[in-house]
């Protein structure tokens, strides 16, 4: 393999490349976090760009567009609660917090070292695992994307501290929701009135936008600045230094985003929350969680920046993209007649070996332009709201429309924007609605694929090995909300006095 | 003061009038003028996907042939129903132009979901075609499509095939093979190509139905089989796999894509962007680069209009037997 690694390396050692893994990175950046311009897009635009280049700079182009922009979605997550990739919706919960306590800086110094690791992490498990984790990946049959998904279900659980009958009327209010649509098994058209716009389901990421950034502003009219505590923002401009102690919950996270990474029709989404919710599970502090706790932020970026290399094990394996992104760089890899497989590893050995190399400049490169910049970016939570409303609100607009250029979806953020500051007012779990949408479908297809395939026993789900083990984890997720229930309650309320009375 | 309204009522009519004149001789130059501005591809897909490769590759090496960049706009959603919606009722000026994918474009007319018809696009070119194959893990019991039909018999309601779900041409595929053979294979709508891939070589499935072009890096590497092809001939690509036809199953179907301008559009820029078309298509450059990446079959408009009448005929009797 070393002999592959070797000339690989020195194709990467040139101005040209490097330079192209710096611009894919720094584009990856800004596209990551403009909500609605997503790294798949980028990477489509450059397909036919690339065509004609060195499949090495082309590819680690885009290598770094998919890095950067993993990473850049956190920025605005953090910054203005406006997840910038829905990826990054679960770092709001604590990232958003910090920076209205006036630690803005910290919460994107902290984001940038865990998507760092979650990078690396993954970047070697894809390089030196490859192929043994893809043959694990076709192991995950219908039932046990079924099970997947309640996992992440059990999460509400979990997210929703205060009140666990609220959060689970949120999610399912977001299942509900996830109904809308063409039925996924017998194409039946549900709940639509016969807009053309919604046979697809309701879009994701205009929901995302409507729920997190725009009923977040009309929460933030009140107020004159993002920031509450003024005397205190001025810190944040510093460079600030990691809080100890997040290692363990980064190499956990960038373990966990690897894993679901491979999984393709999971996502980068699913496993940030996934992550988070493991994280406060095994938090001994857990009732800090979503107020401004580091550990939740390095949780959940550090399992998106996980994903990247998973996702790209059974792409370049079997041709199978874990996600969109990866199937916009399967376009790239085409193109250079590079086609999944074996071959791949051996014949365009230097290549790809080239290319999966770069990935650790990527994430080098990130990390640098992230601790530097990271004060710069703090800033923009100490700029007026009176500036800064309208500025979110025109982002806002423009990123739902992008996504699928279609003025229905800017409607339909706006309307998910109003729902969701009344949700939220009322004491609803935003996040959970989130969950519910995302894994609703995933849920539903997984349920009826297994059932067609068992001819309708329900045996199917509990008697595969994977199965079980994911029955087991789900059980342990829900059991300490259920059994501990009253204790836990107690504890949260002492928890939320002290907190009173250090504030 | 009603002199004054009806002076200023004369006076508009007049306007209206010098107006329309007016937009007749722009017309008129414009057509002569065409193209001033870039021209916009409406692109029914997700960036990145198939259809989106084709129409940027289009736009890249049309540059030799047309004064104009194309611009690529995707506009997914609905199985492509949204982006053909847009191109039909698209100005008819020639700047907006947009790709067509089967069996889709069709299979929407036959459910009467569609709010437009053949007639409601002036045909370009179609560039791609990707025919279907049904396809099993390599270490399957399934050598032939007989072995398959004969388990079936046997054991009825035993096997399961991937597709990509109701309304596509996986599923047209499947559901005229029960209906050829007799038989009743499961249907299991996974997500997409990559779902399809993911489920048979997991052997979660028994068998694919599938497109040509997403299998092929997996049969080279020696875990995917190709039992047989659903086109009339065999591929001069892949010679040794044979034809449902010649086994005596009758099943064409493929997924083709291609372009087309909305119906009614002056004559001379359809003829100035089917000329560029003619062009780009035969362009070395543009050969090379859809090498390995694109299944090219160029038809001509006619041709092309033909297929789609055909196509249309066949999703209208699907739709009648088994409706999604």
């Amino acid at each position: 393999m070393l002999s592959i690694l070797i000339p690989a390396l020195q194709t990467l050692f040139t101005f040209k490349v490097m330079l192209a893994i710096l611009m894919g990175t720094i584009g990856g950046i800004i596209i990551g976090a403009i909500p609605g311009l997503t790294a798949t897009m980028a990477v489509a635009l450059l397909i036919p760009v690339t065509f004609g280049m060195d499949p090495v700079v082309g590819l680690s182009m885009m290598g770094g567009v998919y890095s950067g922009g993993m990473y850049g979605g956190a920025i605005s997550s953090i910054l203005l609660s406006t997840p910038g990739t829905p990826a990054a919706a679960a770092t709001t919960f604590d990232g958003y917090p910090l920076t209205r306590q006036g630690k803005g800086g910290l919460a994107i110094t902290v984001a940038t070292v865990a998507s760092f690791w979650g990078g690396i992490i993954s970047t070697f498990a894809l390089l030196l695992l490859a192929p043994l984790l893809a043959r694990f990946a076709l192991k995950f049959g219908p039932p046990e994307y079924f099970l997947l998904a309640i996992m992440g279900l059990a999460s509400i659980v979990t997210l929703t501290s205060g009140n666990l009958v609220k959060g689970l009327i949120s999610g399912l209010l977001g299942l509900i929701i996830a109904t809308i649509g063409m039925d996924p098994i017998t194409g039946y058209i549900r709940f639509t009135w016969g807009i053309t716009d919604l046979f697809e389901g309701v879009s994701f990421m205009p929901a995302l936008i409507g729920l997190f950034s725009i009923s977040q502003i009309l929460s933030l009219t009140s107020e004159a600045q993002i920031v509450q505590e003024l005397a205190t923002a001025p810190k944040s401009l510093k460079r600030q230094k990691m809080p100890k102690g997040l290692a363990p919950t980064i190499a956990r996270g960038g373990l966990l985003g690897t894993i679901v990474g491979i999984l393709p029709g999971a996502g980068a989404t699913i496993a940030a929350f996934i992550s988070y919710n493991f994280a406060k599970q095994i938090s001994k502090t857990p009732e800090k969680f979503g107020k401004g706790n580091p550990e939740g932020v390095a949780a959940s970026e550090s399992a998106n920046n996980g994903v990247v290399g998973g996702s790209l094990v059974p792409l370049l394996t079997l041709g199978i993209p874990g996600n969109s992104v990866a199937a916009a760089l399967l376009g790239g890899l085409m193109i250079q007649g590079l086609i999944p497989g074996p071959e791949l590893f051996t014949k365009h050995g230097a290549i790809t070996y080239g290319f999966i190399l770069s990935l650790f400049f990527a994430n080098i490169f990130f990390l640098i332009l992230g601790l530097y910049f990271a004060p710069l970016f703090a800033k923009v939570s100490t700029v007026s709201n009176a500036i800064l409303i309208p500025a979110i609100a025109m982002l806002s607009v423009i990123g739902s429309y992008a996504i699928n250029n279609s003025i229905f979806d800017v409607g339909l953020m706006l309307f998910f924007g109003i729902a969701g500051y009344f949700l939220h007012k009322a004491g609803f779990s935003l996040g959970a609605i989130v969950l519910g949408l995302i894994l609703g479908p995933i849920a539903e297809l997984g349920f009826g694929q297994s059932l067609i395939i068992s001819n309708g026993s329900p045996l199917i789900f509990f008697t595969r090995p994977i199965s079980i083990i994911l029955w087991i984890i789900i059980i342990l997720l829900i059991l300490p909300a259920f059994s501990g229930g009253i204790l836990k309650k107690q504890r949260q309320k002492e928890g939320e006095d002290e907190s009173n009375i250090t504030e | 003061m009603k002199r004054t309204v009806t002076l200023l009522m004369v006076l508009l009519l007049f306007g209206l009038m010098v107006a329309g004149v007016f937009a007749e001789g722009t017309k008129e130059k414009a057509a002569a003028n065409y193209p001033t501005k870039p021209v916009t591809i409406i692109v029914a897909s997700k960036a990145g996907g198939g259809t989106d490769t084709m129409a940027r590759l289009f736009a890249k090496y049309a540059k030799k042939y047309f004064p104009q960049p194309f611009v690529v706009v995707n506009k997914p959603g609905a199985g492509g129903q949204l982006g053909f919606e847009a191109l039909a009722n698209a100005k008819k000026d020639g700047y907006t132009i947009g790709t067509l994918f089967t069996p889709h474009v069709t299979a929407h007319i036959s459910s009467g979901r569609a709010k437009y018809t053949l007639d409601s696009f002036a045909l370009l070119a179609n560039v791609v075609t990707d025919p279907g194959v049904l396809v099993v893990k390599s270490d399957s019991p399934f050598k032939t499509i007989n072995d398959i039909i004969a388990a079936e018999k046997k054991n009825p309601g035993s096997l399961t095939g991937a597709t990509t779900g109701p309304g596509g041409d996986d599923f047209f595929a499947l559901t005229k093979f029960n209906n050829a053979a007799g038989i009743h294979i499961k249907e299991v709508p996974a997500k997409g190509s990559s779902g399809e891939k993911a489920e048979v070589l997991g052997g979660h499935v028994d068998m694919a139905f599938m497109n040509v072009s997403q299998v092929l890096s997996n049969v080279k590497a020696g875990e995917l089989r190709m039992l047989a092809v659903m086109t009339p001939k065999r591929l001069s690509y892949l010679p040794d796999i044979p034809t449902f036809k010649e086994l005596g199953i009758d099943i064409v179907s493929d997924s083709s894509r291609g372009f087309a301008a909305p119906a009614g559009l002056p004559d001379a820029i359809y003829q100035k962007l089917l000329d560029t078309f003619q062009k780009t298509l035969k362009d070395p450059d543009f050969l090379k680069a859809s090498k390995g990446v694109l299944l090219l079959n160029i038809m001509e408009p006619k041709e092309y209009r033909a297929y789609l009448e055909d196509l249309l005929k066949t999703t209208n009797e699907i739709y009648k037997k088994s409706p999604w």
